[in-house]
């Protein structure tokens, strides 16, 4: 998988390469438009990440140029405007997420995976499984070591999220609005209290412990 | 600057002043004037008659001779130059007459003489003397069948009168446009240096001195008026730059205080920690320190938009029964630890036009905030129904409570009490509800259960010192109402 980031500041743009490196992504960088416009006519990307703030040529103009000419390349903005209508220009002129900064590395990593998933056409399966874990989607039944363990339907939601993301950090924020469709996080504890809860009825009574805080990122579903 | 003198509001109004001071003073003098001619004239009329009823009565007794020596001895005794009467004949012949020789150019009108024989009223006559430049008075009357008296006298007071009259009145004007023009320059200076003084103090009005006052007259004028307007204006200028330099203390302490910590402790871990772990709590920890900093920015920047009437709004058909059970769930395990009761009474499918994401985070502000006052084993009820048009949602809480003085203040951007300022939470959570309800065209108010408001101050007041908390008595609680309008379906 190769990812193009079009972004101006440097160390933004090396904490994105080395965050996406180390998580086996090959990644290429373009400090301004023009040469990200180049680099996305190279050679083939599997996902963009591109800044709207750019010198030469901004953001915007680079997704309508490699839209223009018939190339679907997944494009994620990456970018300090947070009005709607930066949202809206930005995903009318061919992008196909976006994400504010400052970001959770997370997050981003996340939102690429899911492009990249959306772009080859993965449907959703009906069952999931991890170690001794498994979830039916469609009884909504949950298993460890063959035996049913009872969740409530928020609990049940978000199992099925961090296990839809496993061995993947997830922040709170991510948590906030996949799971209760809230944009915001409240800063108080609600996730983490609802992750003790689910910590209760998964990993108590089980080896290995599979629900894991990592301090200040978020919540991790593997095995350690 | 003469430019500048015709300009003023005092010049214009002198020139009014001295303009309708000079008309009326004119009219005056005018009325004056032909009322004072009247009555000399009536004079010398009625003198002109009294002489003509001497003649016919000394006719009547002594005959025309009588008349004859009546005329010479009364023209001598007022002065033959003054005086003058003739005595004639219908015809118009002149029969006998007083000493005429400074009369002689004064006729007989022979059509004054035909009226008075057809209309046998007396009749007077005003004409000029010729080579002088004095006029006469004359009375054409019957004194006797047959006998008719043509008597004249000298309007030399009249002229006299006259002449001192036009004197008087040049000179009258002339001091009345002065003296008017003048005091009128004067009185209206002294009437508008009130504003004068208001235009000095609003010179001296800077950013950094708004302390200058105007001085009122205290004689309920006008400018006294808006000299107090204008102080009270400069109060609720200087309270609102008074808020807005205390809240920009109040952010710039909120923003260093994270960031002192984010920096102390990475400095810490440089000089003294070496082992993976240390670095990784620190990481750790400046990730959460970010965090917050960020939601509180984010936060300020959703107030801020929202008052200025920028807010990113979307507005949407929602089911608000369902957005505030979700919230609940959200909270539950929340008010579990704590062990408090969360009971939750909510209408079913209340729908309403409303910006579900924002509603969410006031909504999770306020019962965020319930739960964070209410003390473990208390209780927190959730009450959601329509009342008149409007949809009340109401979180009750058996927490801390609030004093009433405080029932304003907490609503305020940053606003915690001082010695609180170093707890946990931005400051910011109800002042975005609020903000986020106003928007919505509702209100947020809160109550305290405590009904005693005197004893609830003082217990504030204790409270305060003693624990930095906006709190009434313990286990008074709180009652915050949202009120949002119901009828608001067809908007989009």
């Amino acid at each position: 998988m190769r990812i193009l980031v079009v972004e101006d500041d440097l160390k933004i743009a090396e904490f994105i390469q080395k965050g996406l490196k180390s998580s086996g992504f090959a990644v290429d960088h373009a400090p301004d438009g023009v040469q990200g416009l180049e680099m996305a006519f190279g050679e083939p990307y599997d996902t963009m990440v591109v800044d709207i703030m750019l010198p030469q040529m901004d953001g915007i103009s680079l997704i309508k140029k490699i839209r223009e000419k018939k190339n679907n390349t997944p494009i994620i903005i990456l970018s300090a405007r947070d009005r709607v209508d930066d949202r809206v220009n930005g995903l009318q002129a061919g992008a196909d997420d976006y994400l504010t900064k400052p970001f959770a590395f997370s997050e981003l990593l996340a939102r690429i995976q899911a492009l990249i998933r959306r772009a080859g056409n993965v449907t959703d399966p009906v069952s999931l499984s991890y170690a001794d874990l498994s979830i039916d989607m469609l009884k909504r039944q949950v298993k460890r070591e063959n035996e049913i363990i009872e969740l409530q339907p928020l609990e049940f939601s978000l199992l099925e999220y961090l296990l839809r993301n496993r061995e993947r950090v997830v922040s709170r924020t991510m948590i906030m609005e996949h799971v209760w469709d809230y944009n915001f996080d409240p800063m108080t504890n609600v996730v983490e209290a609802r992750i003790c809860r689910l910590r209760d009825k998964i990993d108590k009574d089980f080896e290995p412990k599979l629900i894991h805080t990592v301090r200040g990122a978020g919540y991790v579903l593997k095995v350690k | 600057m003469i430019y500048k003198i015709f300009n003023t509001i005092a010049f214009r109004l002198t020139i009014w002043f001295t303009g309708i001071f000079t008309v009326c003073s004119g009219v005056t003098f005018i009325l004056f004037y032909f009322l004072a001619i009247q009555t000399i004239q009536t004079q010398i009329d009625q003198q002109l008659l009294d002489n003509a009823s001497k003649f016919s009565t000394i006719i009547r007794r002594n005959g025309l001779m009588g008349a004859r020596e009546l005329a010479v001895v009364e023209a001598q005794a007022a002065g033959e130059k003054v005086i003058f009467f003739k005595l004639v004949y219908p015809t118009g012949e002149v029969f006998a007459s007083s000493h005429m020789s400074y009369w002689e150019h004064v006729h007989v009108s022979k059509h004054v003489l035909t009226s008075l024989i057809i209309n046998k009223v007396s009749v007077f006559e005003t004409v000029p003397i010729p080579l002088t430049r004095q006029k006469a008075r004359i009375l054409y009357s019957y004194v006797a069948p047959n006998v008719i008296l043509q008597t004249g006298i000298v309007m030399d007071f009249y002229s006299r009168f006259l002449s001192a009259f036009k004197k008087v009145f040049i000179g009258a004007m002339g001091f009345i446009i002065i003296f008017s023009a003048m005091s009128g320059w004067l009185l209206i200076r002294k009437a508008l240096s009130g504003v004068t003084t208001i235009t000095k103090t609003a010179q001296n009005i800077t950013g950094s001195n708004l302390e200058a006052r105007v001085a009122g007259t205290g004689n309920k004028d006008e400018l006294d008026y808006l000299a107090i307007t204008f102080n009270s204006m400069l109060d609720r200028i200087e309270e609102l730059v008074k808020s807005i330099r205390e809240m920009s203390d109040n952010i710039a302490h909120d923003l260093k205080t994270p960031l002192t910590r984010i920096r102390g402790f990475a400095e810490l871990t440089l000089i003294h920690e070496e082992t993976l772990e240390d670095y990784r709590i620190m990481a750790s920890n400046t990730i959460e320190e970010s965090d917050r900093l960020l939601d509180m920015i984010n936060t300020m920047l959703v107030i801020s938009r929202a008052e200025a009437g920028e807010g990113d709004f979307e507005f949407k058909k929602i089911d608000l029964s369902g957005m505030i059970k979700g919230a609940c769930d959200l909270f539950a395990p929340l008010a579990e630890d704590k062990n408090i009761r969360f009971v939750q009474t909510i209408e079913e499918q209340i729908l309403i036009v409303a910006d579900i994401k924002m509603l969410q985070r006031a909504i999770s502000n306020l019962i965020d905030n319930a739960i964070k006052y209410t003390p473990e084993n208390g209780k927190i009820s959730i009450l959601v129904f329509k009342e008149n048009q409007q949809v009340i949602i109401k979180i009750e809480d058996t927490g801390v409570g609030i004093a009433p003085e405080y029932f304003e203040k907490i609503f305020e951007r940053f606003y915690r009490a001082e010695s609180s300022r170093t707890s946990a939470g931005t400051g910011l959570g109800l002042s975005l509800a609020r903000t986020i309800v106003r928007q919505h065209n509702g209100d947020i108010f809160v109550s305290s259960r405590q009904s005693d408001q005197q004893s609830g101050k003082q217990a504030g007041k204790q409270a305060d010192r003693e624990s930095g908390q906006l709190s009434g008595q313990l286990g008074k609680g709180s009652i915050f109402v949202v009120r949002l309008p119901y009828n608001n379906l067809e908007v989009i």
